[in-house]
């Protein structure tokens, strides 16, 4: 090996696959192509991925309409509670998502998200209790209390509005040193999932908790998972 | 580092070569020597296009380190995927790390995969079997085989991490 500073002799190694068309290595060469970066900040990806959420709501109001307690300043609690639990939990996750990109060995990443996700879950276990201690009559009701077609509507809108959030997301990671890939791929779809549906949710007049339970968890736990299966090919560097 | 964010390219090329000497000593207790070099300098070269992902904030070294141990598990994963007919029972270290030789031994890992797993992963990976030969072999169906040998490296690949 040469001293530091010269051109390094690439050694060939049948255990290696060699990299096609590379050129000789050479610190200096580096040196000589340095230039100055903007080092990524945290705070920096939290405002972008706000902002994200910001045009999302704002598209979901300009072009649907906002729902009228809300328009009229007098929220129904249902809506408060679940927006608020979206919104923590998007903003949790997201801020685990961009810390995936600053890495370092030994350096705990946030696990707040960990607790709000559980918390969160009060949702859809609070449906799958009505489900479970009323079968008969939920059932008989069901078209009412789940609104099919809201609900698909819920599950799309919610997605197209991940689908912004995602690519912010997606975007900032990438610039960073993910380690873990696939983790980091699950907390972008985790926090776009949520922020979508937190997004989606000034539109939503359902105040039912089965109905929330089920489209809502049905929207955050989708995208995570199209998350983890579509974004890990776009992180790995 | 955070001179070099600025463009202050004296204090870079200091900071390159201790980092290419302290990433020689890391790689030195982790890879065969034949490959050591190749190895630094895929990681010099992740350490430069991530060096805006540096915070300076927080000590430099173990951001340098997280990228020399993905770098890392980059490179076993690359020598598993190259298709070597063959694999060293033993993979080459300085003679006092046994530990390291112990615990980067492909046998030590395979026993601690599930019976299936090894069986077909030593009979297609090593012994050079094809999937129909190590089926037969093995009295697994072609796709047992195949997900046995996926889910079996996988598995290889995490332990390896976790040295």
């Amino acid at each position: 090996m040469q001293q530091e500073g010269r051109i390094f002799k690439m050694r060939h190694d049948a255990a290696v696959p060699e990299r096609s068309g590379a050129e000789p290595f050479s610190i200096e060469a580096l040196v000589n192509g340095l230039s100055p970066v903007r080092p990524m900040r945290l705070r920096d990806g939290m405002m972008l991925s706000l902002a994200a959420v910001l045009v999302a709501a704002i598209a979901v109001a300009l072009s649907m309409g906002v729902r009228q307690d809300l328009a009229a300043g007098n929220p129904h609690w249902m809506f408060v509670l679940r927006a608020a639990v979206l919104v923590v939990l998007g903003l949790a996750a997201a801020k685990a998502a961009l810390s995936a990109a600053t890495p370092g060995v030994g350096n705990s990443s946030p696990a707040a998200w960990k607790w709000l996700l559980a918390g969160a879950v009060l949702f859809p276990g609070g449906a799958a209790y009505v489900w479970l201690t009323e079968p008969v009559q939920t059932m008989a009701r069901a078209n009412l209390l789940l609104y099919p077609e809201y609900g698909l509507e819920c599950l799309r809108i919610s997605g197209v509005c991940a689908a912004v959030v995602a690519v912010v997301l997606t975007l900032w990671v990438r610039r960073g040193a993910p380690t873990s890939p696939n983790q980091a791929a699950w907390l972008i779809g985790l926090a776009a999932g949520a922020l979508g549906a937190a997004a989606y949710s000034i539109h939503c007049t359902q105040n039912v908790l089965i109905y929330i339970g089920t489209w809502y968890s049905l929207a955050v736990a989708g995208c995570a998972l199209a998350g983890r299966i579509i974004l890990p090919r776009f992180l790995r560097w | 580092m955070l001179a070099a964010q600025t463009g202050d390219r004296l204090a870079y090329a200091r900071l390159l070569g201790e980092c290419q000497k302290w990433l020689q000593r890391y790689f030195a207790r982790r890879i065969p020597p034949s490959q050591i070099d190749d190895v630094v300098q895929e990681t010099l070269m992740s350490v430069h296009r991530k060096r805006a992902s540096y915070d300076g904030s927080r000590a430099f070294l173990p951001w340098l380190a997280a990228i020399g141990r993905y770098r890392w598990i980059d490179h076993l994963r690359k020598v598993y995927r190259a298709g070597e007919t063959e694999l060293n029972e033993e993979i080459h270290a300085a003679p006092q790390d046994d530990s390291a030789i112990a615990a980067l031994s492909v046998d030590a890992l395979l026993q601690q995969l599930p019976d299936g797993q090894a069986e077909v992963i030593r009979l297609v990976k090593i012994s050079g079997y094809s999937i129909a030969e190590a089926a037969e072999q093995s009295g697994q169906s072609e796709a047992l085989v195949k997900v046995n040998i996926h889910r079996g490296l996988r598995r290889m690949s995490a332990m390896i991490e976790e040295v």
